[in-house]
Order: C-alpha cells, then structure tokens, then sequence
C-alpha cells in the first residue's frame, strides 16, 4: 500500500497534465472541459498478458492508470466513472513502437558546431531526441491507427547518432510527452534507418565526408568507442592526479556516450542488413555494451550466426513485395535468392523467437506504415502465434525499453495504455478500432490510390486455335487493361476467362491466366507480343514449359453470331467466382547455406579423399607429375605418390585423364566486399579493415569457384595513398563468415600511387611528388607515435598519468615500418614505384606487392633488389593515361629479373578463369607452363604470407585443389571440383544437376508471387512523395545519389547505372578495370 | 625549322599519345603460297584441311588446297612466289571484330581521345569511319591479336549513327573504309523495371520514361518513313541528313543494328523494326534464348557481346555467358561474337571465341562468329570472311590451335598486304628488354637511391 502511494506521488510529478496544472498551457479562453479520468471498459476479451485472455472482462482505470481488470461479474464499478461497452472488442496492452525514427539532421548539424563536438559530423551522441521536434500529428495518429500508444524514438542523423526517449503518443497541448527508461544510444553503420530495400548502400554517399563506406562507418565506430573509453580513463586519472597532465579538453560527444561504453546506457544498433547485425553483435562483444539491434527483416538469412549473439532485436515487417512479374520476360531478372526472400520473410520474426532471440516489432522501414496490419498477417501466416505476435507488441519492447513494470500488460499499477480491436488482433476483417493512451482514448482512421494509361497496338478481337483443334476468341481491351478468353459457340461448354496481372506496353504485354483457357493444365504466365497484324501468345507453365500460340484477328461477324449475346453478359460480368488459384500464403522454402542461389543444403563439411591416377601440377620444383595419387585427410594433403594403396576410409575421385592443380589465388579481388570497396574520404584511411565487411553471400564467390579459385586476396580500393587494411580469405561458400578470413596471412594493407589518389579535388595530394611528401609524413607520425607508446609504458608512475590515445590509424602505420604489415600498392609508372622503394628502404622496411604495376618491367631490376613481389594484369592496358606503356610481356619480363611475380584478376570476371589468364605468361614470355600456372598458385601464395599452407601440392598442406578436365592452361579445361581445405566446395556435375531443380523452384516461387500480387491490400503502392516531411527523414529526394566517376561524363549516377542496367550488365560488378573500384569516386 | 619542330612536336606527343609509328603494309606485290597449313577456311560445314596450301595474288586467294600447291585449275603454282612453310601451324581467315568503338576512343579517362558518342538522342547521319584514328595505337595491338577487320560502332543515344567496317592498315581513313556504311546502330531502352540499386525511379516513372522513349524512336522514325516517301516523290525537297542515312534502313536493304540485352528489350526491338520492314541485328544478346522463336521467325542474327563476362543476374548459371553463343548457334541463328570490352582488348576476340568453343559451340563455329558471320552481317560475305578462291587474301597464321590462349599469330595478311606484326607494346619490350641485357656496350639501370632524400 505504502509502495503505491509512492508510486502514484512519482506519477503524478510525471504525468502532471490535468487542467491548470501544466504552467505552460494556455488559459481556457470560455468554458473548462470536463475531465474526469475515470473509465470502465466492459464485456471485453482482454488480453491482460500475451498468453492470458480473460473472455467478458472488465477494466477499471484512473488518472491514467490501470485500477482494475478481471472478469466482468468480479468487477465493481465505482461511481463517476464512464462506462465503455466492450462487447465484441479485444482489448490488449498498448502495443509499444520501439524504433520510431525521427529526422534529426538539423539538430545534428547545429550540435556538431557547438563546443566539445567530435571532429566527425557522423558523430553527435549528444543530440537527445527530448531536443528535437515534437512527433507531428499526422505521425502520431497513423501509429495510433495500428495501435500503438508509446514510441521509443531516435534520431537519425549520422552514425552516433544521439539518445532516443520514450514517448507517449497522446494528442498532447504541447506536442508530446516523455517519460522514463532506457531507450539508449542509436548507432548506426551509416545506411539509412529508412533503407527502402536490402542492399541499399546509398546513403554512404551521403555526403563527401568520412565514412562514405561501411568499413569506414566501422573504423568510426571502433576508433569512437576507444575514444570514449580512453576519455573515461583521462578524465579519471585527471581527477585523481592533477598535476602533471594536460587538462581534459571538452568532449561533449564522447561524454554522451559515457554512460554507453560503461554498459550502463543501451545501445540499438541501426543494421538495416544481416551483416550489419553481425557487425554490431561483434562490436558489442567487443566493448561489451549493452546492445540491441533494429534489424532489416533479412535476419532469416544467417539465422543460426544472428540467434547465436543473443541480442534482442527489432523486427520490421518490410517484407519484399512480389516483383511484376505477370510475363515470363519480367520474372528474367528475378533472383532466386530474391524470391526466397519474398517467400521466407514474413516467417522472420516466428524464426527468430524459435532460435531464443527476443523479438520486437516495428513499423519503421515500412513504406508505408499502414501496411503494417497486413504485414502482421502475413508474419502470423508463416508460423507468428497471435501470443507470440501481442508479446512482440507489447511485453517485449516494454523489458527491451526497461519499462515492463509500467508497460506491456493490463494489471493493476501498469499504464492505462490499451489497444482495442472489433475481433481478433490484425484478422483479415477486423480492424483497430481505439487505443488507449495514458487513460484517454483515441480513435483510429484510413487511405486511397493511382490509375494507369494504356497504348497496347494489339487490341481487339482475335481467334486462336488451340493444340487440340479447339478455338478461342481473345479479346484485348487496352483502356481497361481487360483481356478475356471466350469460348466460341463451337466449343459452348467453356466459359469464358478473364487473365489477371496484366501489364501491356505499345507492343508487348504480359498475363496470368487459367491454363483452361489455352487448353492447358495450372496457371499459366503469358506473354503477349503484337507481331505485325498477328498476336502470338507464350505461355510458359509452372513447370517451366513453355508453348506458342499464334492469333488472328477474328472476322467480325463470325464472332458476333458465335457469342455475341454470351460475350456482352460476360464482360459485364466480375471476373470468375473462384479464381483457379490460390494458395493466399507465401510459400515456404528451406534455408540453404548461404541463403538463395547456389546455397547448398547443409554446410559442407570436410572429406577424406584420394585423387587418383591424375596428372598433378604440384607448382613446386619437383612440377608435373603424371599418373599420381594426391590424398586429403582432415583438409590436409597428407600423401602424395604412384600407385598409392587406397585406405579403407577415403572417397575415391577417379581423375584418369584429368589434371589436378592447387587451388588458384587471386591476389588483388574486390570480390564480396560489403557496402563500398574505397573510403576515399581522407587521403589515410589506415584504419578500415576489409575484415570487418566480408560478404559471404556475394555470389561472386561462387562463380570464381567454379573457375577454380579457392584463394583472394580482398583489397580496399585505390582512391587514396594509404588505403584500407586487406583481407585473405579462403572461399568457403556456404559456411559462416567467421570461418573465411586465413588468419595465418601475413597483415597487409592497401597502398596507390598515380592517377588514381591525386583524382578527389580539393585534398592534399594532387601530383606524385605530392604523395611522396603525403607518405613520409605519415611514417614519421607512426615512428612518433609508437615512441610515444614506448616512453608511456617505461614510467614508473604511468598510472598517475593519461595514457597516450590509441589511435588505430597510426597503429596499422606504425605495424608497417615495424615490418609487421606489408604494403600491397596499387601502382604503375617507374617514377613512382622508385619513389615508394626509397621510402622504404628509408624507413627500414620491405614492400610486400607492388599490384598492377605495368610499367614495372622498366625497373624490374630495382624491385627485385627491394626485394618486393609484383602482381600484375596478364594484359590489361589503355584504360587510362599512366597505362598507355602497360606491356603484356611485364610479367615475365619482371620475373627475369627476379622479381617474385603473380597475376591478379582486380575483376569478379577475370577471377573466373585465372587458369587462363595465366597462359597469357606463356603466350607473352614464352614462360614453361609450370612456372605460369605458379603466377596464379604458389606465387601470390608467397606474396600473402600464406606459401606455407598453401598454393602447391605438398605434403602437409591445406587440401586447397582444382581438378580440370585438361590442360589447366588451356580454355578448353574445365573446371570440375574445386576443393578448399578439404571441402569440396563446387562440383560442375552437381552444378548441372541442380539447375533444373533450381529453375523449376523459381518458377513455382514466381507462380506464387504473380498470384499474390493479385491481392489487393499488395496493390497499393503510395508514392513516396506522400510520405510526410516529420516521418522518417531521409526521403529520397534529399538522399544525393553515389557519384562515380563516369557519371561526370554521362549525368547522373541514375543515367549511368540504368545504361548498365539496359545493356545487361550488373552494375554490382561493373568497375572499369585496373580502377580498384575507384570509379566510385566523385566530383 | 618546320621539320625540326615537326620532329618535336611528334615525339613530344608520342609520350603523351604515342601514335602507332608502324608502317602500313603495302600492296601485295608477288605471290604468296603458304604450304602443310591445318586450314580453318570457315565455310559452313566445311572439314578442317590438314595438309593444306593457299595461293595469294594480288591481293585476292587464287587458289586453295590440300597438299602440294597449284593453281585453282590444277595448273603450277606461281614460280616467284614467296613460300612460306606452315608446318604444325593453322591458317583462319582474319578476325572481325564486331561491335567495337575500336579507333573512336584512345583512353576512356582522357576526353580528348573520345569520339565515340555524338550529342543529343537521335544522330543517325554520323559514320563512325570518318573518326577513326588510322595511326590508334590502339590498332597494331588488336592487329597481334588477329583483328584485321573491324565492324566499329558509333555509341550513345537511341539513334548512335552509322556502323562502319574498317580494315586495320593504311595511311588513312579512306584506306581503312570498307564499306563506311554498314547498317545504322540505335540503343534499345530497357524494357523491364530496374531493381532500386539502380535508380531511384520507381516502377511507373520507370514505365513512364520507358513510353516517352518508345514513342520518340516511333515519332522519328514516322518522320523518316514519311521523309523517304516525300524526297522520292520530290527529289527538290530539302536535305534532312539524319533523314537521309536512314533510308535504305527503313526498306531493310542495309540493317538495322540493335543494341538489346534483356530478351523483353530484343522482343520488343523486333516486333518494332519487322513492323517497320527493317532488317534488325541484335547486338549484345545476353536475353536472347528466350525469344528463340522470334529470333528465328523473323531471321535475326545476333552478335553476342562479351562471351567473357559475367552473368547478368546472381540466379544466371556461372556459365550462362560462355554458353549463350551455343545456346543460340544450335537452334539455327547466325551468331557472331564479340567482345563487348573496350577496344583496347580487342586482341582477345579470339578468346571470347575459344571460351564459346569450350562451352559447347563446335570449334570451327566459334571461328566462323569471328570471320565468316560477321562479314556476312556487313553485307561482304562475298570477299571477306572465309579462305576460298575469289575471296580478298586476308588471313592469319598461328603458331597453334588458333583457339587456345598459349597460341599466337605468327603472320597476317591483309588484302594480301603482310601486316609487321609489331607494335608500340613490342617497341617497349625490345627498348626494355636492352636495359637488361644490353646488345650494345651502353648499360643501364634504374637506381633506387640516387637522389637521396633529407632524412626525416
């Protein structure tokens, strides 16, 4: 008793709204409303709980506050209080919206002006979403129309992006009220929290500023959170001993995340992908903070990796849409993986919650918000219980928020925030009738949409001879985008057959229509093409069938005596009462490993092998050996001889006739680098790691396995001098991220020269001379740095003293003048590979790779005296100035001198076949085709660090191998089986086997989705120029688009990319050669 | 003076543009009989000849054979030929490359060296021929490669211009014309909804923009058919040069090349051009084994741009580029291949041909989408294109299976010309390869320390 008096004194210091009480409302200009906060609501079904619903229940509320619930009959209700029938209606807890994103750009940018702000505008902490404008009505209600009736709202602008508050979602005097809890920090990978579609990488390009790509929203993140935590400790140790340290300066962004790096704050995590969530959940990990995560919906694709971190996470209902996919030409471009993601993402958030990850849900990253209904419906189609989806709602975001002692259940003490519906929770005909809010009620509301013009050349009547001899009449109605299918009075016992999802252009068209109508089984997908005066029509079956009909316009009097009284009833008429298809529910898939094309369905695992009788290109002195046996056991090669005796234990691969090679490396690839391969934003950007955004999944790594690659050496572009920190990763497709990287590679980083670093206006460096001045300034401030380290630790009261900042820019400089990074440099004239060798030699350290390097053969000798790799193009030229002297002969040229020499790809295509690239050293150099093939195996293997456990066949080493039909040198072998550390990763023969299958589920998945696009709550589509300017922000129009290179000379980045897309190319992979991605760059 | 300046101006340009300094061959003076060649002559169906001999004569093929060499009516050969023997080495007629802006465009960074695309939408009445930089260095480096024929294409636009065959050698533009006009190039919109990564456009703008570019080629080109009737009915009528290039377009007696990827975009150029009477080309071709049957109703040979390249989509097989030109060549349609790439790698056509051969296209058709077929499709299929008596002597000899990539061409000819095969990449090479091992007494070598920098 004595606890609720508390409680309710504290509520009313809170919630002190009534009459005269809030000093800064207005006086009541007339009479004074009544307000008497004392309401009954009876004969309701109420969920007090997600999992306990009393039927004809009664609630009982007070100034806000739930007094009483139970059933009706137990219920006494006091005098004075309205008394509101229920009947019919369920009540549950006010359902909690726990990632309301609010534009915060202009507070953000006021904040990163004031004192104490970080140097880096992305970082703004300090923002309080208490200080930004109040949630506009128009927002308020559209969540009040679904249900909801409090908000944990963020800002979005930036990567630290500031503290959210928790809101109640009242129509308030003076905009709306906060009350307690933890919504925490929102960080973000620097994509939008509003990203339309998954991918969606656009907002990097939000503004030239660092970080443009998400390894560098990771480096900001990491180099922050030390920050912060070093700013803690300095703070402290400034407090304890004065004397003798620099005082603090002010840092009102890093002492906003104070409470953060502590653990004491939460953080929520902005991770529209599902790398992003592993990102975050690594990150969490490692500086141990109390994180949550709004996820994209793309959970269910790494689902065991994503359950495995144990963080709560925010679920949105985006789920893909199905594609126009009414033609067979419109479903060309549609990828499997897409359309498993359109099929499994409404069971996203059931999954999740299977796997133990608590989930909420949110209406952020919806289109439109009022689709969230409809979405829930679905998300309970695929497997959400109704318990499942009201604990979504409301019990688990009141605990992620820390509020589940005021939120989230109807009992005595909790909120009066209630969410009423006319029958069950999102059913098909019921709908949010009122909510709750703080002990008031509001009413929910409702929309419209868009018409389309048509110039379909083909209209009219036509007839059409079926496969058995039957006729139809097809009649094409281009304004009302009708197309029937009438029986002919030869043929009365068909009814006509209206087709559905029909799209007409001037010349072609698609539809779906019943088989029956063309005398065919199943729904068919038609295409419609006006063929001169004929009308051909390709119906392609669900199985991937496809069959021609060819029509003729019909003779007009003919037509009229056989239907003309039937048509003219028929066309009046609805389309048929039962449509022929159905299936109202997404279909359902299993996940493969990875997710979409190509995934297999379990992960592969290791095999013990004998390869036997094969021709083995061993890339060692000891070169070809015929007729041998090579076995694997545990992904080693422990055996390597003729005729060996065949243990019991392994699978024999039979390769008479076939060659067997280590398993090829591409030492420069870009493949499968997650969210922009260049942060060009600063001329050092020392301290990005490719390592921190490795996309498994890129389907890249498939295609180059099937050319025999097992190897890549992953590199950040070359738009600046002192590019990122690379990765070595082993293709294992199908298996977790955490597996790829090869940690046993030695540490590199990414170096350019040229062209290339001088191209981003306005920073220093803009000529060679420039970089070579740029260079050793920054050495000299690694050397100093790392001194400064040294004398730190070598005082004897180094605990009395603020310890030098970790600065992990200087730290990855500071590892390559120690020798333990090497620089792998994006290169090409002689003037500026001699400048970055004296440098080298200067500082004491020796360069690892010089990459592309086409004019090395004019100091070839110099290099080899360096004693520094070269990895080059086999032939590459001319794609810009300082290329003009590239030689097809440098490779060899510069082995002749010595120098330690590989081929590289720089291309997602030129991976594919590195074999042959590697005949080009023959072609031009005259190379034995042993020491070519060791451009491709042994060499950049050496170049890695990683010559040791890879790159050759020998004993001991990982089972990295590629078995070819032939001549591995020759475009003529193909590429059987490619084996990575004893896992047999890619199989031609399964390959070919798995394609049927694979096209036939595409088809089905296409099927279904061209059926549900018919549904009409999927029709609907606002346009985003509907969206209101308070909602969540960065709408398209003020999102500057990447800019590229070539889009100087094309327009806009739009103009560019959909020349690619009409030319067929995909844009992902589209990158000038020897360009390292830095056509990306700008201006 | 003059000449001295001239001299420095050229060798100052030579090291920003270094301009081909290889001599173009001159006219085939004496005979040339190539003997025991494997001969890939590249007619339809036609056997590989094992022990073969050709006959050159002024320029032209005067005699083709298997074992000892004679006339084309069994007389003797000539006796002051020049004989080459071809021992172990094949003979294909020379490579045509398709599609390419081969001779428009130096260097994609330098604008300067771009000639490739014309200003505004519609600019049917430019010839590609007339830009082409007969001293490209860009031309004796695809010559090595094989290509001594080129089908260049103006780019950009709906309307780019006109295509033009080019032979690679002579002084100048009016030598490298083959037939300037070969058919008219135009640029097909897209015809289905771009994903979101690549436009900000959602599906109506897309669909909109899609319709205002469909009826701008359909208003231009009404004008041009109407253009052609009036001019015929009234030759005082005024000139309209874009008009003008179109008009044997428009009655199919020159083709119509249409770049088209997406089988919706080649369906839709069909149905479009065939209405219109025109005689399409699709050029690019990825989509195209969806509309087989149109491809073939309507007769419409397609040159398959970039066999090296990647899938469009991530559902594609891994192969579906290596095996489009098979998937098409076995269901009856003319495929050429091209490389789809900047022209400075048109040396490796013959690669494109080679991964198509290994893919499933029978090897003597993969040669054949690089000689015989595209030939045809400029309309010189009667001279050019394939090793028979009659045809212009324009051909390669290989130091191995022309297919593989270890492989090299170790002779050409061109119209009989003999082509040197050397270029300014092979200049480089012989200049470097002296710094290592010096023919004369001179050394060099490049230091690495010689300007020492203030220590930091």
């Amino acid at each position: 008793m004595i606890s609720q008096k508390i409680y309710l004194h504290s509520l009313f210091l809170a919630f002190a709204w009534n009459s005269g009480a809030v000093a800064q409302s207005p006086p009541v200009n007339g009479m004074r409303p009544s307000d008497v906060r004392w309401d009954a609501i009876e004969h309701a079904t109420v969920f007090t709980s997600p999992l306990i619903k009393i039927d004809d229940a009664t609630i009982l509320m007070r100034n806000g506050w739930i007094e009483a619930v139970g059933p009706t009959v137990n219920i006494s209700i006091p005098a004075g209080a309205t008394i509101h029938n229920g009947l019919g209606k369920t009540v549950m807890a006010g359902f909690i919206e726990p990632a309301l994103i609010l534009n915060s750009a202009a507070l953000a940018k006021k904040v990163a002006g004031d004192a104490g702000a970080h140097w880096n505008s992305n970082v703004t902490p300090q923002v309080s979403t208490k200080d930004l404008p109040p949630i506009s009505a128009e927002v308020s209600q559209e969540l009040r129309a679904l249900g909801f009736t409090i908000a944990a709202a963020y800002p979005n602008s930036g990567i630290f992006r500031g503290s959210g508050a928790i809101v109640l979602l009242g129509m308030e005097p003076n905009g709306t009220r906060t009350i307690g809890g933890d919504a925490g920090q929102f960080v973000s990978f620097g994509r939008s929290p509003d990203a339309r579609s998954e991918n969606d990488d656009e907002d990097m390009w939000r503004s030239p500023t660092y970080p443009n790509s998400t390894m560098g929203a990771v480096a900001l993140l990491r180099q922050t959170l030390l920050d912060a935590r070093w700013r803690a400790k300095s703070v402290d140790v400034w407090n304890a001993h004065p004397t003798g340290n620099d005082p603090p300066v002010a840092a009102a962004a890093l002492d906003a995340f104070a409470q953060a790096i502590g653990g004491n704050e939460r953080v929520l995590f902005d991770a529209s992908t599902e790398l992003d969530a592993l990102r975050a959940g690594g990150l969490a990990q490692e500086f141990k903070l109390n994180a949550s995560i709004l996820g994209g919906g793309g959970e269910f694709r790494n689902l065991n990796e994503i359950a495995a971190m144990k963080l709560p996470i925010i679920v949105p209902l985006d789920f893909p849409q199905p594609p126009d996919l009414s033609s067979p030409r419109l479903s060309e471009s549609v990828s499997l993986r897409d359309l498993e993601s359109w099929a499994v993402a409404p069971s996203n958030a059931a999954r999740l919650i299977a796997a133990g990850v608590p989930v909420s849900l949110t209406t952020s990253r919806l289109k439109q918000r009022d689709s969230f209904p409809a979405r829930a419906r679905e998300a309970r189609e695929a497997g959400l219980s109704e318990a499942q989806l009201i604990a979504a709602l409301t019990t688990a975001p009141a605990s992620l928020l820390g509020m589940s002692d005021k939120l989230g259940t109807i009992e005595k003490g909790r909120m009066a925030n209630l969410t009423i519906s006319d029958g069950p929770l999102f059913a098909e005909d019921s709908r949010i009738t009122e909510v709750w809010i703080a002990g008031r009620s509001y009413d929910a509301a409702a929309q419209d949409k868009t018409p389309f013009e048509n110039d379909f050349v083909g209209a009219g009547r036509f007839s059409l001879t079926l496969a058995d001899g039957a006729a139809r009449i097809v009649v094409i109605d281009a304004k009302k985008r009708t197309i029937v299918f009438e029986a002919t009075a030869a043929d009365a016992t068909k009814t006509s057959t209206s087709a559905s999802n029909i799209s007409l252009d001037r010349l072609r068209g698609g539809f779906v229509v019943d088989g029956d109508a063309l005398g065919m089984a199943g729904p068919l997908r038609c295409t419609l093409r006006a063929d001169g005066d004929r009308l051909t029509i390709e119906a392609l079956t669900a199985s991937g069938n496809s069959t021609s009909f060819s029509a003729v316009p019909a003779q007009a009097e003919a037509v009229k005596v056989a239907s003309d009284e039937k048509t003219a009833d028929k066309s009046t008429e609805k389309p048929p009462a039962n449509p022929p298809v159905k299936p109202p529910t997404r279909p359902d898939v299993p996940l493969t490993f990875p997710f979409g094309d190509f995934g297999y369905s379990s992960i592969p695992t290791k095999e013990n092998v004998i390869f036997r009788g094969a021709t083995v290109w061993t890339s060692t002195p000891a070169g070809i050996l015929e007729d041998t046996d090579v076995i694997i056991r545990n992904g080693i090669i422990v055996q390597i001889g003729k005729n060996l005796p065949v243990p019991s234990d392994v699978k024999v691969v039979d390769c008479a006739g076939r060659h067997l090679t280590p398993g090829l490396i591409d030492c420069h690839s870009h493949t499968g680098i997650d969210g922009g391969v260049n942060e060009w934003t600063q001329a050092c950007t020392s301290e990005v790691r490719v390592n921190d955004v490795i996309d498994p999944t890129d389907v890249g790594w498939y295609r180059e396995l099937a050319g025999g690659l097992t190897c890549a050496n992953q590199l950040h572009g070359s738009s600046n001098p002192i590019g990122g920190q690379n990765s070595v990763v082993k293709l294992k497709w199908g298996s977790p991220v955490a597996d790829w990287p090869v940690n046993t590679a030695k540490p590199g980083i990414k170096f350019a020269l040229g062209e290339n670093v001088v191209r981003p206006n306005g920073r220093y460096p803009q000529t060679r001379m420039g970089v070579e001045a740029f260079l050793r300034d920054q050495f000299r401030a690694a050397v100093e740095y790392r001194a400064a380290q040294k004398e730190f630790a070598a005082r004897v009261d180094s605990a009395n003293h603020i310890p030098p900042r970790i600065d992990l820019e200087l730290e990855a400089l500071a590892e390559i003048v120690e020798g333990k990074r090497i620089i792998h440099c994006h290169s090409y004239r002689q003037d500026e590979i001699l400048m970055l060798i004296r440098l080298a030699d200067e500082f004491g350290f020796r360069i690892g790779t010089f990459q592309h390097i086409l004019e090395g053969y004019k100091v070839a000798d110099a290099i080899a005296r360096h004693g520094a790799g070269g990895s080059c193009f086999s032939d590459w030229w001319a794609y810009k100035m300082e290329v003009m002297d590239a030689i097809p002969w440098d490779g060899a040229m510069m082995r002749g001198q010595g120098v330690l020499m590989s081929f590289n790809s720089d291309s997602n295509e030129l991976a594919r076949h590195l074999n042959t690239e590697a005949a080009k050293a023959v072609k031009y150099g005259n190379l034995p085709p042993t020491n070519a093939l060791e451009f491709v195996t042994i060499n950049p293997a050496k170049q890695l660090g990683i010559g040791d456990r890879t790159g050759s066949i020998e004993q001991g080493k990982d089972a990295d191998l590629v078995l070819w039909s032939g001549d591995p040198l020759s475009p003529f072998a193909l590429c059987e089986q490619t084996w990575v550390e004893g896992t047999k990763r890619f199989d031609r023969i399964d390959d070919l086997a798995a394609r049927a299958p694979r096209e036939t589920l595409r088809q089905q998945l296409i099927v279904s989705a061209a059926q549900l696009k018919g549904k009409p709550d999927e029709k609907t589509e606002k346009k985003d120029t509907d969206k209101k300017p308070n909602e969540q922000s960065d709408s398209e129009a003020s999102k500057p688009h990447p800019t590229r290179l070539r889009e100087s000379m094309l327009g806009s980045r739009d103009t560019y990319l959909m020349d690619l897309w009409r030319r067929g190319v995909d844009s992902r992979s589209a990158r000038p050669a020897g360009d390292c991605g830095c056509g990306e760059i700008s201006r | 003076m003059t000449t001295l300046l001239s001299v420095f101006i050229s060798i100052h340009l030579s090291g920003i543009f270094a301009q081909s300094t290889i001599v173009p061959a001159p006219a085939q003076t004496t005979p040339i009989i190539i003997e025991h060649a494997i001969i890939h002559t590249a007619v339809q169906g036609a056997a590989v000849i094992q022990d073969g001999f050709v006959i050159l004569e002024n320029g032209m093929i005067v005699s083709v054979g298997t074992g000892a060499p004679v006339g084309s009516k069994g007389e003797a050969p000539p006796t002051n030929a020049q004989r080459i023997n071809a021992t172990g080495m094949h003979l294909t007629p020379g490579f045509i490359s398709s599609a390419t802006t081969l001779g428009l465009i130096e260097t994609q960074q330098v604008r300067s060296t771009d000639d490739r695309t014309e200003f505004g939408p519609f600019h049917p009445e430019v010839a590609a021929w007339l830009s082409v930089n007969p001293d490209s260095n860009l031309i004796p480096v695809a010559r090595l490669g094989g290509v001594l024929l080129a089908l260049v294409f103006p780019q950009g636009g709906n309307v780019s211009g006109e295509a033009s065959l080019i032979r690679l050698n002579g002084w100048t533009t009016d030598d490298l014309a083959v037939v300037p006009d070969a058919g008219t190039v135009i640029q097909w919109p897209s015809t289905e909804t771009a994903p979101r990564w690549f436009t900000a456009k959602n599906a109506q703008e897309q669909e909109k923009q899609r319709r205002i570019t469909l009826r701008a080629f359909d208003d231009f080109f009404d004008a041009a058919q109407s253009y052609s009737k009036a001019r015929a009915a009234d030759p005082k009528l005024s000139v309209d040069l874009r008009f003008e290039r179109l008009r044997d377009v428009l009655d199919g007696s020159r083709p119509l090349f249409i770049e088209a990827a997406s089988a919706g975009q080649i369906e839709s150029a069909i149905l479009w051009s065939t209405r219109r009477g025109m005689k399409p080309i699709i050029v690019g071709g990825k989509g195209a084994p969806a509309v087989v049957d149109l491809l073939l109703a309507h007769k419409v040979p397609v040159i398959v741009q970039g066999v090296l390249s990647l899938p469009r989509f991530a559902h594609e097989d891994y192969d579906s580029a290596y095996t489009l030109p098979a998937r098409l060549a076995t269901k009856g349609i003319d495929v050429a291949i091209a490389t789809g790439d900047e022209p400075s790698n048109d040396r490796n056509l013959v690669h494109h041909a080679a991964m198509a051969a290994s893919f499933g296209m029978p090897r003597e058709d993969a040669l054949a989408a690089i000689t015989r077929v595209p030939a045809q499709l400029c309309g010189v299929g009667d001279r050019y294109g394939v090793i028979v008596v009659g045809h212009s002597a324009t051909l390669l000899l290989h130091n191995g299976d022309p297919l593989e990539i270890k492989s090299s061409v170790c002779g050409a000819w061109l119209d009989g010309r003999g082509i040197e095969l050397a270029s300014h990449q092979t200049e480089l090479k012989a200049k470097y390869e002296q710094k290592y091992a010096p023919k004369s007494s001179a050394s060099a070598t490049s230091g690495s320390t010689p300007a020492k920098s203030p220590a930091p």
